[in-house]
């Protein structure tokens, strides 16, 4: 028993014994762990001499015999103490440094320091327990057992043990300090080399598109749910309601936490609106994540084909298609954009609540026509001199384009406008032409379609056009039937050319 | 949960968000600040576990199985720091504290020097295409044929109207 006594007495000694000394050398840190363990802020540069102090007096008096059970008794309290605080801030989580050896060993709390805290109290309590009679042999005895002379030669040596320990540990710290230099200096380095001073410029980052134009024929896709049913655009139409696309992903934490809503969404208005969830990934994954949060209706892709058709490439996303078959919203991103978007739709105030839409999506009071709003006025002669009267085009959808002779993107546009009507897609809408420059010009371009003159674009101003190419939607009754679309891929899809997605099936095991 | 314990629990923020995964990597856009960030593998795996229920230590563990790395602590709380900073996490002034010298202190001069989470931005060109401007504003200057076309819009082109110039542009 009494070797043991002895051991312990001495590990405890020598582990107080270093962990003051670190302490004294780093004061600064011992200062700012004690404030983060909760010590008074006021009281911490004192209780950071004070706590090396304690330690070194304790595992002084651990040594001789007759102090022995003391110090165990005092090293009993600190480390119950120390343990108390640990164990409290990890229980709150937090995970900063511990300096208990000062700069000799930083790191942050874990497990890993209430093992070893309760490893020393443990030999604590067994000194105290087991030694208060007799807690072993003096660490000193053999000094004191020694002549004079030989005791104070002994002295110098522990002393200058002492010292080298004072060396020893004032070279490791200034070469941690010289690490942390070299670090930056390399950190400092890789910044400039990869530009990453400033913001990192990438094709990607672009803000999300808003998506096809209101009252663009709605891209048709068909796609397996989570047991493998295919399910199609057209079915969901089927369904005599207004269709919710919601784009989103199960990687995706915003999509995620908008699962509840989406689930009370589709309980909610059941009545007035279908919602599909259109997803990507593994089924496994989605089956976890998304699960009848919108029915059966929790389609697959195969990648991000349906999202790209209807550019909506960042998710949560949700685009709205009417009964009609088209597009009765942009593309709405994030939790309170689709928070209004399905609002909106399910009160009927949206553009979706019929065919081609109502007036309530109407944002200029004196400005532009809005949707469902009588188109203005467009009667002009045509290139050969014949009057044409936009009012004449009843009885069918007419797409109004605006164009440039002159505008290179008008130019590249012109050839897919040729293809387009020599072979228009089914239920395609008539085309009116309406441009600047001269007579000849506009016959340059070669168009089947009848074109009219528009000097100063006037008639552009008048339907909210704000530049070239861009059209607009007339439809049969002679309203205006669609946003005005600003651009080729937008004009031609007005026109009715929207991505053909291929099918994609999915085996279910 | 007590509020000690929440404010020491990080939570990703999710609110006016969107997400897009690119090769391994996740760009997050922020529709309040119209700015992207990128997130590594590293730090898209430490947000998502940001639910407001795991500690740091559990995130770690977390990481460490999506990754199958060793899921270092300081790492995760070197993460936490850089999407504080993006405020991509609720409550971003506990945990952007984090600073890298601590993580240089502990030893990982890597973490502390490698960016888990980087602000980007579009390409000049297309960030000129989402500006807005009325029927009436001048942004436009002159026409587009003969070589003066309108700087920065690839899609159309400003239209000469009656009293001003117009300006066409991609929204």
């Amino acid at each position: 028993m009494l070797p043991a006594l002895f051991l312990a007495r001495l590990v405890l000694a020598a582990v107080l014994g270093a962990a003051g000394v670190a302490k004294l050398f780093d004061r600064a840190g011992t200062a700012e762990a004690l404030a983060a363990f909760g010590a008074p802020r006021r009281s911490v540069t004192a209780l950071a001499v004070a706590l090396p102090v304690v330690e070194l007096v304790t595992a002084g008096t651990l040594l001789p015999r007759r102090a022995a059970w003391w110090g165990a008794l005092a090293a009993l309290a600190l480390l119950a103490t120390f343990t108390a605080a640990v164990g409290r801030a990890l229980a709150r989580g937090q995970r900063h440094d511990c300096r208990c050896f000062g700069q000799l060993r930083p790191e942050p709390i874990g497990a890993g320091t209430l093992v070893r805290n309760g490893a020393l109290l443990a030999l604590a309590a067994f000194v105290a327990g087991a030694g208060r009679a007799d807690p072993g042999p003096s660490a000193l005895a053999w000094l004191l057992a020694l002549p004079p002379g030989e005791r104070a030669l002994a002295a110098i040596g522990l002393l200058g043990l002492a010292l080298l320990t004072v060396v020893a540990v004032q070279t490791f710290r200034l070469s941690r300090q010289q690490g942390e230099i070299l670090a930056r200096l390399a950190g400092i380095e890789d910044q400039l080399e990869s530009g990453a001073g400033r913001p990192a410029e990438r094709e990607e980052a672009a803000p999300p598109d808003k998506g096809l134009p209101v009252g663009a024929p709605a891209p048709e896709f068909e796609l397996p749910d989570l047991q493998g049913e295919p399910r199609s655009l057209g079915k969901l139409l089927a369904l005599g309601r207004p269709v919710l696309l919601l784009f989103a992903g199960p990687a995706c934490d915003p999509c995620l936490a908008l699962v509840p809503e989406i689930r009370r969404w589709a309980r909610e208005h059941a009545a007035t609106l279908t919602i599909a969830l259109v997803s990507s990934g593994e089924a496994a994954a989605n089956q976890a994540k998304f699960a009848g949060v919108a029915g059966d209706h929790v389609l697959l892709q195969r990648g991000s084909e349906v999202a790209d058709a209807y550019s909506a490439r960042w998710t949560p996303g949700a685009v709205v298609v009417g009964r009609s078959g088209r597009l009765a919203s942009a593309v709405a991103y994030g939790d309170a954009a689709i928070r209004t978007l399905v609002a909106e739709t399910a009160s009927g105030s949206g553009a979706a609540a019929n065919g081609h839409g109502q007036p309530g999506l109407r944002l200029l009071r004196h400005g532009p026509p809005g949707l469902g709003d009588p188109a203005p006025p467009l009667a002009r002669p045509g290139l050969d001199g014949t009057p044409v009267d936009l009012a004449d085009y009843r009885g069918r959808d007419t797409l109004v384009v605006f164009w440039q002779p002159q505008c290179p993107h008008c130019q590249r546009l012109a050839e897919d406008l040729r293809r387009w009507e020599a072979e228009p897609p089914r239920n395609a809408p008539r085309l009116l032409v309406v441009s600047s420059g001269s007579i000849q010009d506009n016959r340059a371009l070669g168009f089947q379609s009848t074109v009219v003159l528009d000097e100063g674009f006037a008639i552009g101003k008048a339907f909210g056009a704000r530049g070239t190419p861009s059209a607009i939607l007339v439809d049969a009754e002679g309203r205006i039937a669609s946003t005005v679309a600003v651009g080729a891929r937008d004009v031609l899809a007005l026109a009715g050319v929207v991505p053909i997605i291929p099918p994609f099936t999915r085996e279910v095991r | 949960m007590s509020p000690a314990r929440h404010a020491s629990i990080p939570q990703a923020r999710t609110a006016n968000l969107v997400v897009k995964p690119v090769a391994g990597e996740v760009l997050v856009y922020d529709l309040e600040r119209h700015r992207a960030h990128n997130l590594t593998a590293t730090a898209a795996a430490v947000w998502r576990h940001c639910d407001g229920r795991r500690t740091v230590p559990e995130i770690a563990r977390a990481v460490a199985e999506d990754t199958g790395t060793s899921g270092d602590e300081q790492l995760v709380a070197t993460a936490l720091a850089q999407l504080a900073r993006a405020r991509l996490l609720e409550a971003p002034g506990a945990w952007a504290g984090v600073s890298r010298r601590e993580a240089l202190r502990a030893g990982l001069a890597t973490a502390a020097a490698v960016p888990l989470v980087t602000t980007i931005v579009a390409p000049r060109a297309a960030q000129a295409q989402s500006l807005t401007c009325t029927v009436d504003a001048t942004l436009c200057t002159g026409s587009c044929g003969a070589g003066n076309s309108c700087t920065g819009l690839s899609e159309a082109c400003c239209a000469v109207v009656t009293g001003g110039t117009c300006c066409a542009v991609v929204t």
